[in-house]
């Protein structure tokens, strides 16, 4: 999961016979959310698809920021 | 994406002062990794590149600014040759790098056009101005 912060971007991995590393992703996905990020499956760079809901099957999650009018 | 290190080897200026682990160079390399192959060497080339909307399907260009920096251009119709353009700006409530500002701007109007035209600041339709880096043909 990557997340675009003022880092640049910050990363969590986890592993789908793992289930804590998948709960703690969960978590993070949950908080992130919650502070208005959007997460966008990434199965390739041109097909990407917002998703609400945490997927450990995804190959890349990224998290965007909430954009505002500028 | 590319898989070779040597793809990553310089991304940024501020890689040879602050190093790999830079901002900067963070989210130049996670721009990159998020390009398909013709965005990249758009990229690469202009430091531009084209996104095409999943809602209207139409072509945005982003280019490297803070604001006002994602066009819409189409060809018009008048008897000389000259395009029209459409602006649209937005921030992100993150403080985050311009490359980042750039992915961030691709990723809404790739998956979630909807939500970036509803959300973002457009601009009067008008002229392509003369400083517009890049190809521009939407």
């Amino acid at each position: 999961m990557i997340v675009l912060n003022n880092h640049g971007d910050e990363r969590t991995f986890w592993n789908t016979g793992d289930a804590a590393s998948i709960e703690h992703a969960m978590a993070e996905f949950d908080r992130l959310v919650r502070l208005g990020y959007r997460a966008a499956r990434m199965d390739s760079p041109e097909t990407g698809v917002m998703i609400g809901k945490f997927d450990p099957d995804a190959e890349t999650l990224t998290m965007v920021p909430r954009i505002h009018a500028g | 994406m590319p898989d070779s290190a040597a793809f990553f080897y310089f991304t940024h200026p501020s890689q040879w002062v602050y190093g790999m682990n830079d901002p900067l160079v963070r989210a130049e390399n996670t721009l990159r990794a998020h390009l398909s192959p013709e965005q990249l060497a758009d990229y690469l080339r202009t430091r531009t590149f084209r996104a095409r909307g999943n809602f209207t399907k139409r072509v945005y260009t982003i280019v490297p600014r803070w604001s006002n920096n994602v066009y819409h251009i189409e060809h018009s119709y008048m008897p000389y040759e000259q395009h029209v353009a459409q602006a649209f700006c937005t921030g992100s409530d993150a403080n985050v790098p311009m490359a980042d500002h750039m992915l961030i701007q691709k990723l809404y109007i790739e998956t979630n056009e909807f939500e970036f035209l509803k959300i973002a600041c457009a601009s009067g339709r008008g002229l392509v101005p003369p400083h517009f880096p890049g190809e521009f043909h939407g």
